[in-house]
Parts: structure tokens; C-alpha cells; sequence
């Protein structure tokens, strides 16, 4: 039951998350910028969740902002799943409770994430400077938003689970 | 080595000791859960890879409409916060509003009056002439629910779908000239590709040239106005930046009706191979920060979706 509880919570901040990022985004489109945030989805499934529960927040997340993106569908599902793996596998060569850890994965993560998209999508654009200016000024602006709120909105998740009254002891991670 | 290794990483093992493969053994026997990620990725990615179209097609449906009276919620909510906001202005500025408003009414009846009049003159030389009509179109008004403008793709999601008889690849305009067209269209929202879209390609003309040149989207800078290019512009055509042209559509297209404003061209150059010239194109700025678009409906398309 509290793993349940659990999971339906993390998947609906996670989904509140990505509404934000989407909100924030109609806001900057006006000054022609945009951020992805999207290992910020992955981080709080991926640092203290039970490997089978993170990873079906992390799909579903990940089919969700997949539909209404012009790529390929699964693109994200198959780098989400990349990126849950890489922090799954290297979960116990960094500290959690180290903010500049989790910074330094969310910008890894997201880079990658952004770097395999912009490979995807640069077909006819590829030797164009100006798609390479701007996926450059994005990929800083976005590294640079993550590295500041992510290990906040990773400590609000833990708020919001510890008010529901879910325990994270013994719960996380070092499946 | 290579799985020894993977193993050793796996098990969280910081030494960096020589490799033992009984140890490595007995930890993937006490550990049966070792390996697991590489594992689940590998059969995920291949899962994946095996799925077919219509099942990914399907599910991308699904998710689609899942999340569809999300946005539709998010975008009631800041209606009524406008509502809300607009609440809150003094009666005086109401007052000027409406004045002023009266003045526009004013104005576009009178103009709808000369519309009506040359609408009737149009038709009656199409008859004179035996010419086929020009192409009608249903207005449909929509907001606009999220905007995902980056470097890859210029999308915006209207709240207005197969409910109200959307088709895909419908022109969709604003005040100020175009906006794009539809790309997808689902059951209560749709998906409009803007016109600065790297993707986006229509057949334009100068206004005052019924010349056809090519239009096409381009990837647009931070803090700069939207822009795109136009190609095959005739030699003869002069443009800068004291006397900037105004680019327009074309009905030759069959997408959007003549006359509808693209953009400006402040200079024109030669293209890579001399014959003709190209140009940047200066899109408006506010398709940036669109709230409402209408989307143009063919009647005649819409009259033979109705008889099938």
C-alpha cells in the first residue's frame, strides 16, 4: 500500500513538474528561449526509488512528453530509459545529500539528453551555425536552470512524500 | 573482463584491487539482481524496437488525448485569471474600452459594407468571365494552449479539434498575417507547425508581384524576432532595408487565400547558383507570444467530408 501511495505520488509531482517546465516555456517563447528540463524527471525516481517503481514513473513520463513532440515516438522513452539506467548504475559512486552530486548528474543527464535530439533532428541543419548557436545557448540556459533548481525540486519531492507520510527509509536505491 | 567489471561497478565495489573471479561469482550468485539495469535496458530497447507501428501509433494516441484535458484545464484556469484581472480595472477604463471599441465596430462596418460590395462585383465577373470560384473558407477561432518554439521544432497546441471539424493541414492565421498550418489533428485539441518552423515551406509572393517564390522557415536566435527566408525571387526584384517588401501568400499554395501578410524582406542576394535571389524574411514578432489563432476551413474540403 505505501509503496503504491508512493508511486502515485512521485508520478503526479513528476507530472506536475513537466506541466511547470511546459508553463515556464510559454512564458519564454515570447523571448525566443526554451528550456528542457527533462532529467529532472528522472532524478527523484532514479536516486530514491525502488528500481521497478522508478522505472515505470519514468516511462510513462517519458511516453507522456514523447506524444506531443514531433519525434519519433519512443525517442524519449529509449533516452529516458538510457539516462534512468546511467543513474541507476552508477548510484552508489555519488552522494545524494550532496547537492553539487545531483547537479553534476541533472546537467550529464540533460546534456545527453539534448545533445541525442539535436543529433536526431539536425538533418538538413546539421552544417547550419545558427542551429548549432542556438542548441549551444539553450543547452547552457537549460544546464544552467537545472544545476539551480534541481536539487530543490528533488528536496520538495522528499517534503512532499515525508507530509503524505511515506517513510524513505529503507526504500531507496542499492537494489 | 568486461562483465567482471560491469559486475564489480554494479555491486557498487569501490576497490580498485586486481580481479578475483570466484568473488566476482559468488557476489552475481548472492546478488541474483546484479546486472539488472544493463539487463532491463537492453530488453526494454529491444521490447521497443519490436513493438509494432500501430501499437506505438496507438499508444502515442493514447497519450495524446491522456493528457489533452490537462492542458485544455491549465488553459480555462488562465482564462478565468484574465477574467479575474480584467475584473479589477475601474469602471473609466471599461468605459474607454468600450468607446473604443465602438470606434473599430464602426470602422469594420463600413469596411465589411465595401467587402460586401466588391465580394458581389468578384462573383459577378467570375460569371462574366466563366471563371472558377475563388476558395471559401469557415473561420474557426481557437486558443492556444502551450507553445513549444526551440531550435528542432516551432509547434503550438490549439484547443480546438476534430470536434469542430479541423483538418489537417488547414491554414492557420492571426491579426497580424500567418501563423502556420495544422499538422495533427486529435479529438478535442490540435498541433499548428508555426511559419518560422524549420520544417515549414509554403509558396509566397511579393505583395503587388504575382510572381510565386518559395518561403521557408529558418532555426531563430534567442531574443531575436522569428524570421525564415525566401528563395527563386526573380532578378528584377529590389529590396532594403529603407524600403523593406512585404512578403504575402499565394492561393497557389492551396493552403492559405492571396494576400495574407508573411513577413518584410529588408535586403535580397544572389542564391549559390546566380539565376535568381534569396532573402531573409522578418516574421512578426508576436507569433511568438500568440493567446489566439483562427484556423481557415476550406468549405469545399469540409462540404465533401460531410457527403462521405
Amino acid at each position: 500500500m505505501n509503496e503504491k501511495r508512493q508511486i502515485l505520488i512521485v508520478f503526479f509531482t513528476t507530472l506536475v513538474i513537466y506541466i511547470i517546465v511546459v508553463l515556464l516555456n510559454n512564458i519564454l517563447s515570447t523571448y525566443s528561449i526554451h528550456l528542457s528540463l527533462d532529467s529532472l524527471y528522472l532524478l527523484f525516481p532514479g536516486l530514491y526509488m525502488l528500481f521497478w517503481p522508478g522505472y515505470l514513473i519514468v516511462a510513462v513520463i517519458a511516453l507522456i512528453v514523447d506524444a506531443l513532440i514531433p519525434l519519433p515516438f519512443g525517442t524519449l522513452f529509449i533516452l529516458y530509459s538510457l539516462g534512468y539506467f546511467l543513474i541507476r548504475q552508477f548510484n552508489t559512486r555519488f552522494r545524494k545529500e550532496n547537492k553539487s552530486h545531483v547537479m553534476f548528474i541533472a546537467f550529464i543527464i540533460n546534456s545527453f539528453f539534448m545533445l541525442a535530439i539535436a543529433l536526431v533532428m539536425s538533418r538538413g541543419s546539421f552544417f547550419d551555425e545558427n542551429y548549432w548557436l542556438r542548441f549551444l545557448t539553450d543547452l547552457s540556459l537549460s544546464g544552467l536552470v537545472l544545476i539551480l533548481i534541481a536539487p530543490l525540486i528533488l528536496e520538495l519531492q522528499r517534503l512532499f512524500l515525508q507530509l503524505s507520510g511515506i517513510s524513505m527509509t529503507g526504500e531507496a536505491i542499492n537494489d | 573482463m568486461v562483465l567482471a567489471s560491469f559486475f564489480r561497478t554494479s555491486a557498487g565495489c569501490l576497490n580498485t584491487g586486481p580481479f578475483n573471479p570466484k568473488q566476482t561469482f559468488l557476489l552475481a550468485k548472492k546478488l541474483p539482481f546484479i546486472g539488472k539495469p544493463l539487463v532491463v535496458l537492453l530488453f526494454a530497447l529491444l521490447l521497443w524496437w519490436l513493438v509494432p507501428t500501430v501499437v506505438k501509433s496507438f499508444l502515442r494516441i493514447s497519450f495524446f488525448e491522456f493528457q489533452a484535458p490537462a492542458w485544455t484545464a491549465i488553459s480555462y484556469l488562465t482564462s478565468f485569471q484574465d477574467f479575474w484581472s480584467l475584473r479589477s480595472r475601474s469602471k473609466i477604463e471599461l468605459i474607454k474600452a468600450g468607446q473604443d471599441l465602438a470606434r473599430l465596430n464602426a470602422a469594420y462596418e463600413l469596411r465589411n459594407q465595401q467587402y460586401e460590395a466588391l465580394e458581389a462585383e468578384i462573383s459577378r465577373l467570375e460569371k462574366l468571365l466563366q471563371l472558377p470560384s475563388l476558395p471559401e473558407y469557415r473561420f474557426e477561432v481557437a486558443r492556444v494552449l502551450r507553445r513549444d518554439l526551440n531550435s528542432w521544432w516551432q509547434q503550438i497546441l490549439i484547443r480546438k479539434g476534430e470536434n469542430y471539424g479541423l483538418i489537417e493541414g488547414a491554414a492557420v492565421v492571426y491579426s497580424g498575417g500567418v501563423v502556420g498550418r495544422i499538422k495533427e489533428v486529435r479529438q478535442f485539441t490540435s498541433v499548428v507547425e508555426l511559419a518560422s518552423s524549420p520544417k515549414f515551406r509554403i509558396a509566397a509572393q511579393f505583395d503587388g508581384d504575382n510572381r510565386p517564390v518559395t518561403y521557408y522557415g529558418s532555426v531563430n536566435r534567442i531574443f531575436t524576432i522569428p524570421h525564415g527566408y525566401i528563395k527563386d525571387v526573380q532578378p528584377d526584384v529590389s529590396a532594403d532595408a529603407s524600403t523593406p517588401r512585404r512578403i504575402v501568400t499565394t492561393r497557389l499554395g492551396r493552403i492559405f487565400p492571396d494576400g495574407l501578410t508573411i513577413g518584410h524582406v529588408r535586403n535580397l542576394g544572389p542564391s549559390s547558383d546566380g539565376l535568381f535571389q534569396v532573402g531573409q524574411v522578418e516574421l512578426n514578432k508576436e507569433l511568438l507570444s500568440l493567446n489566439e489563432v483562427t484556423v481557415l476551413i476550406p468549405i469545399i474540403v469540409e462540404n465533401a467530408l460531410d457527403n462521405e
